[in-house]
């Protein structure tokens, strides 16, 4: 009797547990689903200030990325003429410093890849640096060799920021390019000397200059100042010359400026370039543009052109740096427009808000993602939800950095065929080394502005007419 | 020969109790030798629980879980007595309880092997008898669990003391040298103590030296991890509450509790805090990292980027119940405990319980993406190494009904809001848990 009524209670207790079971089972159980996850996320949204800042910049931007490093040396000269007269909205730059504070442009932390500077300084303090020294600072040969000794036991070669400008202007920038890319190599990348850009220089070849050169093809400066160790930024001054470059057809693109790591650059970075800024007068805080002043004008010549280096927009901030990003902020004030880059592996839903309410909180206007695909293939921060969360939180988003027909392809949606939960395209502008392509592509596509440029010249026709 | 062939027989249809340690009920087939001076015991219990969850953002995973499948066994001499316990649930063989025990008197007894560390009372109270589906979170993250040692027990009338000294690693895997010592009791006084009516208040103290790790640019590193799921067995995830402790060196447990127990009604509950001290070999870190451009250049530079600091954790539970019908509830005296559903029995049970798995420097900000914190309260691209722990924080609320069909069959029915935070996690705030557990134990 006691066994029958064990047996009914496991009985009737499994009875229970199975019903429960067969209770709860009736409603499905999501696995974690992104698209659903980036749904239901809410974001930060910028303020509408903010928003007023972000509208300075052009809808569906082309921003050519160092100039092109496909057909071009990065970041010189050619390239950034090339960028200009091809009709990129921005020439794109990575900003750092020399050791007598001239900003100027270079991708890597340092400059092995794009000088020749491993043969002409090695790894020394370079030997010209003695007679600078006397010229510069009044030194007797002496207290030179003495100061460059000192120089020596502190020197870390390579980087921008060991170099007073005027040494960097001693390499070539560009025959390494004809080395790396003997498909694109042009004799001319070599002969007419590409030097390590400055600020001014991008800013000057955005308004249509180019560098005046002497007769040996040396670029004309003047040098004035002493050297004073104790305020090495300011007590040289460079006076750079230019000429208007005739191969000019009117173009005046922007200029979009990456603030590097924080280790490679003063802590007054930000500072250093808003008041470079301010002294070529583009810096449109203190100097600001009619605010309807149009994108893309039509020239004398009866052919629209790229006007954004006349408006509001002229200028957009970039930055990895998490520090960077905050000191614009406090010196800036989101006035300017400010790009927030991302590079993340495997990142979450939650993560990615997370970058998005950083960006909004540190008074950024645009976010910068990578995008995968042949040939860099970077990690994917720009997946259709990613781009959702940008828009939400009001902000634009500019993926970088784009090199084939096929990434635009999938980012501009055109193989998603209208079944993304987002509308394509994926971007609101984006950084591109292949410039022509772009502008075709989206001319064809009828995302171009009207009133921009609709005609895109042969990048290698536009190379020989400009003199490469 | 006959006597091996009836022996099996006869465990399988007699029934006795025997006092056992970590069931604490006792197994239902015995056999005891002519006289009565040898026992043996064998004994299984199953547990099979259901849960369904529902959260805000992440999901956890809904349905049944063989929590609990063991097989355990008992041989008792005069005064001695050994017990050995295994776990076969989820496919996975778990090695439990097994130690031997000599006692002597009817108050002391000292025990040697694999078992619970004495320093909590819900770490000894078995789960088969708990009351709860689960323990609480604050006893699964902060609490010790099972060790190998040896403890000297003492269970008077108004006193109880448990110490013992235990094996910091259990399988002495450590990279070399001395693998580290614990050091734990619980220390009761009980002004009333009858078998359906106590009282007692304690507190109790837990040391571990901490020398097993891994070896980390030629030194070793220590990591104390304090985790637990959200008082449920069917989703085990502990990621959710989940603290890293590296360089732990010196890990101290503090405690009190209190019970009250009477015929048709328990309280009880326990504070515990623990303390983490660390250590970690500087001078042999900073010299291996030199020799690179991005080298530290001294000691103290080394130091000042890599701070380091005692972390501090704390949990609490407070757990109660009130029995509807059935068998009074029954204060355990030997080991300071109240005893499971016994019998036909009917009874509602509460708990509530926080679990304090941060410690966050003030003023500290959190980089989510990369689930960092800058102490300097700022972003900055490189920081010095945090010495903030963001584990998570837990409030947990119990409701449960347990019914008991006899003394061998329970049925245990839980609903569990978790109220969490963690920084990793923002959108994760509200865990729901509906769980049912079937026992069948002998």
């Amino acid at each position: 009797m006691k066994t029958k009524n064990l047996l009914q209670t496991i009985a009737m207790s499994l009875v229970s547990f199975v019903m429960v079971f067969a209770l709860i089972s009736c409603e499905k159980q999501d696995v974690t689903n992104t698209d659903q996850d980036a749904a239901r996320i809410e974001t930060k949204h910028i303020s509408p200030e903010m928003a007023r800042v972000r509208d300075y910049v052009p809808d569906m931007a082309v921003v050519a990325h160092r100039g092109s490093v496909f057909w071009v040396p990065e970041e010189t000269e050619a390239a950034w003429r090339w960028a200009r007269e091809i009709g990129a909205d921005y020439l794109e730059s990575d900003l750092q410093c020399s050791k007598d504070g001239v900003i100027l442009a270079n991708h890597d932390d340092n400059l092995k890849r794009t000088t020749n500077i491993e043969n002409v300084f090695g790894e020394t303090v370079p030997e010209t640096r003695v007679q600078f020294y006397m010229e510069r600072a009044g030194m007797t040969e002496a207290e030179a060799q003495a100061q460059v000794q000192a120089d020596r036991l502190s020197f870390t070669p390579f980087y921008t920021k060991s170099y007073f400008y005027e040494e960097l202007m001693m390499l070539d920038a560009g025959t390494w390019f004809n080395e790396d890319m003997p498909e694109q190599a042009r004799e001319a990348f070599s002969t007419q000397k590409q030097y390590v850009s400055s600020l001014e220089d991008q800013i000057m070849y955005a308004e249509g200059k180019m560098l005046k050169r002497d007769a040996n093809g040396d670029r004309v400066y003047t040098l004035t100042g002493t050297w004073d160790p104790a305020n090495p930024h300011t007590c040289l001054k460079y006076e750079f010359e230019y000429v208007d470059d005739p191969q000019d057809t009117g173009n005046r693109p922007g200029i979009y400026l990456e603030f590097k790591e924080s280790w490679l650059n003063p802590s007054n970075f930000e500072q250093m370039v808003y008041d470079e800024l301010d002294r070529l007068g583009w810096n449109v805080i203190t100097a600001p543009e009619a605010d309807n002043t149009p994108f893309y004008v039509t020239g004398d010549d009866g052919k629209q052109k790229v006007n954004v280096g006349n408006t509001n927009g002229k200028v957009i901030l970039q930055t990895f740096s998490w520090e960077s990003l905050r000191r614009s902020a406090e010196l800036y004030k989101g006035q300017i427009p400010m790009c927030f880059l991302l590079w993340h592996d495997q990142i979450t839903p939650t993560q990615y808000a997370a970058y998005i309410n950083i960006a909004v909180d540190n008074l950024a206007h645009i976010i910068g993602p990578s995008i995968a695909g042949a040939p860099n293939n970077y990690f994917e921060m720009n997946a259709p939800w990613m781009h959702d969360m940008i828009r939400r939180a009001g902000l634009l988003n500019h993926p970088y950095s784009f090199d084939t027909m096929e990434q635009m392809h999938v980012y501009f949606g055109d193989w998603h065929y209208g079944a993304s939960d987002f509308a394509a395209p994926y971007l609101d502008g984006l950084f591109t080394n292949r410039s022509e392509l772009t502008l075709q592509y989206m001319i064809d596509k009828g995302l171009r502005h009207p009133d921009a440029p609709q005609e895109v010249e042969n990048a290698s026709a536009c190379l020989d007419r400009l003199g490469y | 020969m006959k006597k091996y062939i009836l022996m099996p027989i006869m465990a399988l249809f007699t029934l006795a109790n025997v006092a056992a340690q970590d069931f604490d009920t006792a197994p239902t087939i015995q056999i005891g030798s002519k006289n009565n001076d040898a026992q043996f015991t064998i004994g299984a219990r199953m547990m099979a629980d259901v849960a369904y969850y529902h959260s805000d953002f992440t999901p956890l995973k809904s349905g049944a879980a063989l929590t609990d499948a063991r097989i355990r066994t008992s041989m008792k001499f005069n005064d001695w007595y050994f017990y050995a316990d295994f776990d076969f649930s989820k496919g996975k063989f778990k090695q439990k309880d097994i130690y031997l025990q000599y006692s002597w008197g009817d108050t002391q007894s000292i025990k040697a092997g694999y078992f619970c560390d004495p320093s909590n009372m819900a770490g000894n109270t078995s789960i088969g008898s708990y009351h709860f589906i689960s323990r609480s979170a604050a006893t699964r993250a902060l609490a010790a669990g099972r060790q190998l040692g040896v403890a000297y027990k003492y269970a008077g009338e108004k006193f109880f003391a448990n110490q013992g000294i235990f094996a910091e690693n259990l399988y002495n895997d450590q990279l070399a040298g001395f693998q580290g010592v614990t050091l734990g009791g619980r220390w009761l006084y009980r002004p009333i103590n009858s078998e359906n009516h106590a009282l007692h208040v304690g507190i109790n103290a837990r040391y571990a030296k901490i020398n097993s790790g891994e070896n980390y640019q030629g030194v070793v590193k220590t990591n104390v991890t304090l985790s637990t799921p959200f008082e449920t067995y069917v989703d085990t995830n502990s990621d959710f509450m989940n603290a890293q402790v590296p360089w732990a060196s010196d890990v101290l447990n503090l405690g009190f509790e209190a019970m009250y127990v009477s015929p048709k009604f328990f309280a009880r509950g326990e504070y515990i805090y623990k303390s983490i001290a660390k250590e970690r070999d500087d001078e042999t870190l900073f010299k291996n990292q030199l020799g690179t451009e991005w080298s530290w250049g001294s000691l103290a530079s080394w130091q000042a980027g890599n701070p380091l600091k005692t972390s501090n954790f704390h949990g609490a539970y407070v757990e109660a119940g009130f029995m509807i019908f059935g068998e009074p509830y029954r204060y355990d005296s030997k080991n300071g405990i109240v005893g499971g559903m016994r019998g036909k029995t009917l009874e509602i049970v509460a708990r509530y319980s926080y679990t304090g798995l941060n410690d966050i420097e003030d003023g500290a900000y959190y980089f989510l993406p990369r689930d960092q914190y800058i102490d300097e309260g700022m972003l900055l691209d490189y920081p010095a190494s945090s010495k903030s722990i963001g584990g998570g924080k837990l409030h947990a609320v119990t409701l449960g009904v347990n019914y008991s069909f006899n003394k061998y069959v329970h049925m245990l029915v839980d609903y569990t809001y978790n109220c969490f935070e963690r920084d990793k996690y923002p959108y994760d705030k509200n865990f729901h848990a509906l769980q049912g557990r079937l026992v069948f134990s002998f």
